[in-house]
Order: structure tokens, then sequence, then C-alpha cells
């Protein structure tokens, strides 16, 4: 496509606005958005020319409570910043023995979009990639639902599965979040215990199993991949 | 309010994003002082339950406090800014309740119309910046047929995607994508005379 047209620009970048670019092309322009700055100001443009809508609302004042929550969340969000690399020994050394060349590779989708997620968005987003950056599966959270989508075909090994784990702070166990599809798209519900793990989660990793997951319900084979998630 | 007044408030909103970006969490109660009765607004419209709008409202706040710094003027006004990751938030939440929301464009626009009466009524003679610029925009949105106007609001007020406002006005997914994309393009052509 060729995306320097004014009028392809500005169509892409208000249909974004709308949450009308869904899946593999919404995750294409979001990639626009890192590398073109006119493709961040047609975006901007298009939330001016809508937002007299957002203005017209009638002024309600909001309870008290609402900020002294506000400044509780602020001071909380202070106080932990994950260290990446701080995971129970087995992530590491399953890493290294697995002799993969998989360094833990990330793309802070919420720290370079330009503005906040769009309608129905992810709340927390992982690139899953090898260490070229060349994107294996994009990760979303959206509502109570995860959402796996394969980029391109990610054949496992013979008779082999590829499995998401979620690296829960504070030491604890890794949790499975499911299946890697190959290709296409799979998703799964979580539960509110998940969901909730998942926000204060260190990272995701992605290892080898046998094909239909780890039978013991932790990581059984090579840690191939792992990545933070960014929250949007 | 005048047009130098309106500048002077976006200004000061400016200062206070930076003074966010700073870590001064007084200047980020500024903005919320500011900005939220007419977001909170914004917010039980898209929601309809106040519980819903509160918690909106903080996840925003929170949002703006930790977004601070990635902030630039080129990414539009300050309150544009803030308006949109609550617009967002909303929806998301709107989503993962799965509530049964008044789905009526010509109701959501009426209630548009409502709201910037009074903002007109409130400020005298003069018409505010906001109401001024809501009236621009309602005239360009008269211009579109019925069906793309609402495929606009059902996306921007409803967060519906095209799948489902075609269900919801019961017209082929194509033609949907088709009413956007013209609605998009002579929105943009009608605000730039």
């Amino acid at each position: 496509m060729n995306y320097g047209s004014d009028e392809l620009r500005n169509l892409l970048a208000g249909k974004y606005v709308l949450g009308q670019l869904r899946g593999r092309a919404r995750f294409r322009f979001e990639r626009l958005l890192l590398a073109r700055p006119d493709f961040v100001r047609a975006v901007a443009e298009w939330e001016e020319r809508l937002a007299p809508l957002a203005r017209a609302a009638t002024p309600v004042m909001p309870p008290a409570r609402a900020w002294r929550r506000i400044a509780r969340g602020i001071r909380a969000g202070r106080a932990s910043k994950p260290a990446l690399f701080a995971w129970k020994p087995w992530a590491v050394t399953g890493f290294m023995t697995a002799g993969v060349a998989a360094v833990a590779f990330f793309v802070m989708l919420g720290l370079y979009l330009s503005r906040p997620a769009p309608v129905a968005a992810p709340s927390e987003v992982a690139v899953i990639a090898t260490e070229q950056g060349a994107p294996r599966w994009v990760i979303t959270v959206r509502g109570e639902r995860i959402h796996m989508q394969a980029v391109g075909v990610v054949k496992p090994p013979p008779g082999k599965s590829y499995e998401l784990w979620m690296l829960p702070g504070g030491g604890a166990e890794p949790v499975s979040l499911g299946l890697l599809p190959a290709s296409g798209a799979a998703g799964e519900s979580l539960s509110g215990d998940m969901l909730h793990a998942l926000e204060s989660a260190k990272g995701l990793a992605v290892s080898v199993e046998p094909a239909g997951g780890s039978p013991t319900g932790l990581p059984t084979g090579p840690v191939v991949y792992t990545t933070k998630i960014a929250s949007i | 309010m005048h047009q130098a007044e309106q500048e002077r408030a976006d200004s000061e909103l400016l200062g206070w994003m930076a003074r966010c970006a700073r870590g001064e969490q007084a200047a980020l109660q500024s903005l919320y002082s500011a900005l939220s009765p007419q977001l909170f607004g914004l917010l039980l419209r898209i929601l309809q339950r106040r519980d819903l709008a509160e918690e909106a409202l903080q996840e925003t706040f929170v949002s703006v406090w930790q977004k601070a710094s990635e902030y630039r003027t080129s990414r539009g006004r300050v309150s544009t800014w803030v308006f949109a990751i609550g617009r967002y938030r909303a929806l998301d939440i709107l989503r993962r309740e799965r509530r049964e929301v008044n789905l009526d464009p010509d109701e959501l626009l009426a209630a548009c119309d409502a709201a910037a009466v009074a903002m007109g009524d409130a400020q005298g003679a003069e018409l505010p910046r906001s109401a001024a610029e809501y009236r621009r925009l309602r005239e360009c949105l008269d211009a579109l047929s019925g069906d793309q106007r609402s495929c606009l609001l059902l996306a921007y007020f409803r967060g519906r995607t095209q799948e489902e406002i075609a269900a919801r006005l019961d017209a082929p997914l194509g033609t949907v994508k088709s009413w956007v994309r013209r609605a998009l393009a002579s929105l943009k052509r009608c605000l730039e005379r």
C-alpha cells in the first residue's frame, strides 16, 4: 500500500481514532505511528476534530473519594518498578541451557503510541519477537480475554507445542496462559485472579513443551522467548 | 469564555502537564480540578453508571500521570489528550462489562446538543470556544447522511466495531465500511472549509 498519500493517511488515522482498525491492520498502523510523525499528527488531528463531541457533556462533580484513590494510585505506581531479570533461576538457566539465541526483546507499545488505547483496545500488550526483532506473536489482553496472534507461521519443533507463561512477581511459579497458535489467532478467558496477577506480572515467557502443553503445569522444556508486558 | 481567556487556560494546562512530567503531584491535582467535572460528565454518558464512570475517571488520571512525559503539543491540546484517554478507558470498561446501553445515535447527538446549549448559556453573550467548535462540528455532521452519522456516533461513544454497527443498522459490512470512509472524508473536508 502506498502510505504516502494524504488521503490514505487521513482515512487510516480517522478509522484508528474511531476504533475501526482491528487485528493486523491495527498492528500495521501502530507500527507506522512509530516511524512516521505525519501519522502521529494525522491521529492527533482526528482527535481534535472530534473532541467537541467529547467536550459537549454536562459537567458533573465527581465524589471526593475519586481524587483520594488517584493520589493513592500514583503513589503505589512509584513504588513498584519491576526488574526484568529478577526471576526465579529456572527461567534464566532454562533460557541459557537451551542455547537458543533468544534474548528478551520487548516492544513497549504503550510507550510509543501517541495516544491511549483506542476503542476496546487492549489494556496490556506484549510482542514476542526474535533477537533480531522479528515479531512472532502479539499478545493482547482485552477485558477478560487473552488474545494470542501469530505473526505469519511459527512452527514448533515436531511433536512439540509452544506454551505461553506469565511470570508473576515475588518469586511465584510461572502460570500457564495457554498454547500459542502456530498461525492465526487463539484466545482464552482469564479468571479474575489471573487478570490481577497479570497486572503485576514481571513478564511473559514461551517454552517448548510436548504437544498439547506441559504435563506438569510448569515449564518443562527450554524457554525460547521472554518479553515484558506493557500496560496501555 | 473569550478567546484570550481560553488560550490562557490552555497554557495553564500545559504548565501543569510539564510539572506532572517532573513528578509534581500537586500539578496533577490542578489538572484534575480543571478537567474532572467535564470528563466525568462524558464518562457518565458513555458508561451510564456512576461506579464505572468513577473507575474510568481514576484510571484516566493515573494514566495521565504515568504518560505525562510523553505528551507533546503536536499530539493536540492537553484537554483533548486527557479526554481521549478517558474516552478510551470508558469504552474498554463498557466492552468488559458487556452492558446494554442506549444505542440510538439520534439520542446520543441530542444529549450533546443539550450540553452544548448549556455551555453557551452559561457564558452569556460571547459564545465560548467549546460551544462554537461544537456548533461547527455539528453543522458538518448534519451534512453527512443519517447512516454515515450513525456509524460515527456509535463508534465514538459506544466503541462499536464495523461488524457490530452493520448488525445494528442492518446493513452489509461492506456498506458500513464505505459509510465510515465517506463520513471521515466529508467531515474533514467540511471542517477545513
